[in-house]
């Protein structure tokens, strides 16, 4: 979608509908939130619904970092100690990668 | 105590690189001829040789994963990709056949049952590689020709009242662990020996109390200087058992009489040497039991598990140079000799053991082992098992694939598998069919078990040559002969603990598919320069490519001018239409 032709209230709409289901563990949809409202929240002229984007946009991005952090966080721990964990680490892969590791 | 201080233990070591063994002299010649000698090896003072250098890459890939337990797990895994089996269990089939049918109106009696047993495999870590002429073979070879020897007797064993059973007894997967003996003493616990059947005509059950004694064939090709043989006992085992031990012991002994095979008693003291019946008397300390074998102390087979257990070294291939293969096969070899006297002696002790008396002359005569079979085993087990003794003891299905084989059948036990059994335990059980059952007027179709009897087996064997033509006689043998799972009872046992260490949890596993199966490949290496410039010329070929391209397309209006604005509406490409 071109926000370009998109008139600015329904901007609002939708990056507040982005915002609202990233609640559901859905942190991509934060990410494409901040990255895709960017250009309307900080670098246009400034217009009604703004503010408000502008905020959506702020609190979507600070839900992706931490998302992102607490996933690297698992994925480090996991890769390290899956092996040690025995048949809980086997239980939570989906495909088991052959050697010993 | 340290039985064989020769062996290194290399086996069990992690290398952590692939090994290969050539054993086709073209490929060594190879290796050192066109790779090797000619490009890596340095002269006297050379430090280094010039490149291009010979490097080899290995390929060998394994699934398997850290130890069984984990890599049973894995296998187990399920996700839709398929199961993943990285590893199987290694095992086979054990085989047994007892003297007597006991009625099935009778039971059989505790203390009646002798056990003879030997093993069959050896370790290895390359197949086909491995002969165990003294591991394993001199052992079930003397106890096949006794088996032969005694059941010429049979009529006279049966007829006797109250004669003990002798069950013969072949042990599979003994190198791992003692898989085979293991198995066996487990199932002898569940009351699941020799069938697990409780109707119909069947087996009766044997189980340890029904145990009379056990004797054991251990390693008996190299005598030490006196040519003696030793009689091993267990010093916990005397403490219970003492007298009928002793009573063992002479009888094995008085039975070498006007016998060229002389049986020592081994030091009280000494702990029973590595043997299958160390797991009978794990399970029943009270089964008296007499293990025979060529050392006293230290192994005198310096090549236990070992390449080098070759028949060359035991006097089992001591041909002339200009014997035939005929002859060869024919040849009775110093070893063989020396295994008939042993077979003679043990199948007249079983004798006496059995009926309990001493045989009378003729049937002491009767009770010598065939020193020409025990030569034609020997040969056909470790120098060509294209022979003339295999081939009419073999099913016409695995004559076919006999025809082709060239070189021994491997000695190692392998992976388990319900519904196939190696050859080496199948041409076991084929002979001893051979030598203790009886040829019935059956067809090869009709040769088969009997639904409602299953105490017999039927074999159907191509037997001996009709006249001087190609057609074989065709024997359908009947049998009181037996296998049974070789299979740990680590993988029966529902929650095993892996790591109680109480019965062997070996795995082998799975190997890389078609495209990183095994591979070796040798190859030149240019110098690093050489290789530099190479990628160096590489990158720089692209990068002009790149320029060309981009160039190109920049100008493309120039270039495609005309043949652009000339198609009109086909200007567009479209792949669809």
């Amino acid at each position: 979608m071109d926000l370009r032709r998109v008139k600015n209230a329904e901007k609002l709409v939708m990056c507040r509908r982005y915002y609202l289901a990233g609640f559901f563990a859905l942190p991509f949809l934060w990410i494409v939130n901040s990255v895709w409202f960017f250009q309307e929240a900080f670098r246009k002229p400034q217009y009604t619904e703004q503010a408000e984007i502008k905020t959506y946009v702020i609190r979507s991005f600070i839900g992706s970092v931490i998302w992102l952090a607490i996933v690297i966080v698992w994925v480090t721990i996991f890769q390290l100690k899956r092996v040690d964990w025995g048949s809980t680490g086997d239980a939570l892969l989906f495909s088991i990668p052959h050697g010993s590791a | 105590m340290q039985w064989n201080s020769a062996g290194s233990g290399l086996m069990r070591e992690d290398l952590g690189i692939p090994v290969f063994a050539l054993s086709d002299e073209s490929d060594v010649f190879k290796v050192l001829h066109k790779c090797f000698f000619k490009f890596n090896l340095r002269e006297k003072n050379e430090t280094a040789r010039e490149y291009p250098l010979c490097a080899a890459e290995l390929n060998t890939k394994m699934y398997a994963a850290i130890d069984t337990e984990t890599c049973l797990r894995r296998s187990r895994h399920f996700s839709f990709l398929g199961k993943n089996e990285l590893c199987d269990p290694m095992g086979d089939k054990n085989n047994h056949v007892t003297m007597l049918n006991i009625p099935q109106n009778e039971t059989r009696a505790d203390d009646s049952v002798i056990v003879v047993g030997a093993r069959l495999d050896s370790a290895s870590l390359f197949t086909l590689e491995y002969q165990a002429s003294d591991t394993s073979v001199t052992g079930f070879v003397s106890l096949l020709a006794a088996m032969e020897a005694l059941w010429k007797v049979k009529d006279k064993i049966r007829k006797t009242k109250n004669a003990k059973d002798i069950m013969f007894a072949f042990f599979h997967g003994e190198a791992y662990d003692y898989i085979g003996s293991s198995s066996m003493v487990y199932s002898m616990t569940q009351g699941t020996f020799p069938q697990d059947l409780d109707h119909g005509l069947h087996l009766h059950k044997i189980q340890l109390q029904h145990i009379h004694q056990l004797v054991e064939l251990n390693q008996v090709g190299y005598r030490d200087n006196e040519g003696s043989l030793w009689l091993h006992t267990d010093p916990n085992n005397r403490k219970t058992k003492l007298a009928q031990i002793q009573k063992m012991i002479d009888g094995l002994q008085d039975a070498t009489q006007g016998l060229n095979v002389t049986l020592q008693e081994a030091d009280a003291t000494l702990p029973l040497p590595p043997a299958s019946s160390q797991r009978f008397l794990m399970e029943q300390s009270d089964i008296p039991v007499v293990v025979v074998t060529d050392h006293q102390t230290q192994f005198t087979n310096k090549f236990y598990n070992s390449r080098l257990d070759l028949p060359e070294l035991i006097n089992a291939t001591d041909y002339s140079p200009d014997l035939s293969k005929a002859d060869k096969y024919d040849h009775v070899t110093k070893q063989a000799e020396l295994i008939a006297e042993l077979s003679t002696a043990l199948a007249r002790y079983l004798y006496q053991a059995s009926t309990g008396a001493a045989p009378d002359a003729t049937t002491e005569q009767t009770l010598t082992a065939n020193s020409s079979t025990v030569t034609h085993m020997l040969y056909c087990f470790l120098v060509s098992p294209n022979c003339e003794l295999f081939k009419e003891t073999v099913s016409p299905v695995n004559a076919e694939s006999l025809k082709t084989t060239v070189l021994p059948y491997p000695f190692y036990v392998g992976v388990y598998s319900s519904q196939q059994t190696r050859e080496l335990s199948t041409l076991v059980y084929s002979l001893m069919a051979r030598f203790t059952g009886d040829k019935v007027d059956l067809s090869e179709s009709d040769c088969k078990e009997n639904e409602n009897d299953k105490r017999y087996s039927y074999l159907y064997v191509q037997g001996t040559l009709k006249g001087k033509g190609q057609e074989r006689e065709g024997w359908c043998l009947k049998s009181l002969v037996h296998k049974s799972d070789a299979l740990s009872p680590a993988f029966i046992i529902d929650g095993y603990d892996w790591k109680s260490g109480k019965y062997s949890t070996w795995t082998e596993s799975r190997w890389g598919g078609e495209s990183d199966s095994i591979r070796v490949r040798l190859f030149l290496v240019p110098s690093k320069q050489l290789q530099v410039s190479i990628l160096v010329f590489g990158i720089v070929v692209l990068v002009l490519s790149l320029l060309i391209v981009y160039w190109c397309s920049i100008h493309a209006t120039h270039i495609f001018t005309n043949r652009l604005t000339g198609s009109g509406t086909q200007s567009t490409y479209s792949p669809m239409f």
